[in-house]
């Protein structure tokens, strides 16, 4: 008796009244064996979407985050900059200061006029470089710099240069945030020397070569270190043939920015 | 405790400032920088063919006088325009009364006489005390001071109140250039 009424069972359960019941009721949660997902047909009524204001939570890498924060392992992401080969221009402001490493006849001349010329360099300068690869960039370079002399009676002089020059650059990353670098470069300057009202102008040859370090405190933008030996020398400023100098060793600071 | 320490310590700078008494001062000086009629203002040629005496660039930026040949002397009359006060023509100590710095350069075998006429204290015809000193033939850097003595050594003993002239006068070949002169009394040591 009790097989006869399951066998009624499953008859009902296959007629298509009793499908069209299934379909009613939606999709099925655990598939019955051998039952496959098909592609959706026009037609088929629209799949079920969550409306814009249920918010899912916070994502992966936020959660991911959010469990790392305290840990020793939490760290700023010192990553290279990825978008450094996309800023193929490099605009560097330097400002520092130095000593003349030779002396030269002028300081007589001025010693012998009662001035005490100072051996300090003060300059300032702005160079903007075109990168050619990675680790070379090529540009120019304009930039100042001055010596002062004070009188022991009566007001000082000063000597200045305004120089432009043509700068070849490799810089080499060491780590992700430290660059070490080189220049070198030349060109000239318009050179001078005031000591009362009036000046005196000439030209000079320039050339500078040295070692830079540089800090990533940015995207595209580093705080630069840069030691420098700087040949600056008036040739003939006066009937006497005298020599004035302008260069030197010198330490500067810059801030660079790549765009 | 605090406020004591910095009352002391400026009680101590007052001491220390009044125990220096007032800096010396030179009692003269002219660098040539002004020119008047194509001469240093205030000066003239008072000995030499004209022309000898002209105005130049010493060194880029700085002005003097160049004094061309033998003979030659260009004056600067009452330099001074106020009373110095009492000052020895030679002191206590038996130096000098007057010294100079004078920057100047000479071409060898010429020389350079500094003549500064002053003004006795007691009246009377002014005194002339004058030196000299070798210079270099370039700026090499020397910086050259020298005492002025009387002229006349019956004035050894006497005080003058004022500047009343100034001469270089140049003997020799070749010429030379004066840059600046400054005069100064024994309270002034320049250099130091």
């Amino acid at each position: 008796m009790r097989a006869a009424w399951l066998a009624l069972a499953m008859m009902l359960a296959s007629t298509p009244a009793a499908a069209q019941d299934a379909a009613d009721e939606g999709p099925s949660q655990t598939p019955t064996a051998g039952t496959e997902a098909r592609e959706r047909r026009h037609g088929d009524p629209p799949a079920d979407e969550l409306d814009e204001s249920v918010s899912s939570g916070p994502t992966l890498a936020q959660r991911e985050q959010a469990a790392r924060r305290g840990h020793p392992l939490d760290r700023p992401n010192y990553a290279s900059d990825p978008s450094d080969p996309d800023l193929p221009v490099a605009v560097i402001i330097a400002i520092g200061g130095g000593a003349t490493i030779t002396g030269s006849s002028f300081d007589n001349v001025l010693h012998a006029h009662d001035y005490a010329p100072s051996s300090g360099v003060y300059l300032g300068d702005v160079t903007v470089l075109g990168r050619i690869f990675d680790w070379l960039f090529i540009g120019g370079r304009f930039g100042g710099r001055a010596r002062t002399f004070v009188r022991n009676d009566g007001p000082g002089g000063s000597a200045g240069a305004v120089d432009l020059q043509a700068i070849v650059m490799a810089r080499f990353q060491l780590g992700r945030v430290i660059d070490l670098g080189l220049h070198v470069g030349g060109g000239g300057a318009v050179v001078g020397v005031a000591l009362h009202d009036g000046a005196s102008n000439g030209v000079a040859p320039r050339v500078t070569a040295g070692v830079h370090i540089a800090f990533r405190i940015g995207h595209g933008v580093r705080l630069m270190l840069r030691g420098s030996y700087d040949f600056c020398r008036w040739f003939a400023m006066d009937r006497f043939s005298d020599e004035l100098e302008l260069g030197g060793l010198s330490g500067a600071v810059g801030l660079e920015v790549r765009s | 405790m605090r406020r004591l320490a910095v009352l002391l310590g400026v009680a101590m700078l007052a001491l220390v400032a009044s125990c220096g008494g007032p800096a010396g001062q030179a009692l003269w000086r002219d660098d040539f920088e002004t020119v008047c009629g194509g001469s240093p203002c205030g000066w003239t040629q008072v000995a030499g063919p004209a022309g000898a005496v002209t105005w130049v660039e010493t060194v880029p930026s700085e002005h003097g006088l160049e004094l061309s040949g033998d003979g030659v002397a260009i004056s600067r009359m009452a330099p001074g325009d106020e009373v110095i006060g009492s000052d020895p023509v030679i002191d206590s100590a038996g130096r000098p009364g007057v010294h100079a710095h004078v920057v100047a350069r000479c071409d060898p075998g010429s020389t350079l006489t500094l003549i500064v006429t002053l003004q006795n204290v007691a009246g009377g015809p002014p005194m002339d005390v004058s030196g000299n000193a070798t210079y270099p033939s370039s700026w090499d850097g020397t910086r050259t001071t020298f005492d002025l003595f009387p002229t006349d050594p019956s004035n050894a003993m006497a005080q003058f109140v004022d500047i009343l002239g100034v001469v270089f006068h140049k003997q020799g070949p070749g010429l030379c250039e004066v840059d600046y002169v400054s005069l100064a009394d024994q309270s002034v040591r320049f250099f130091e």
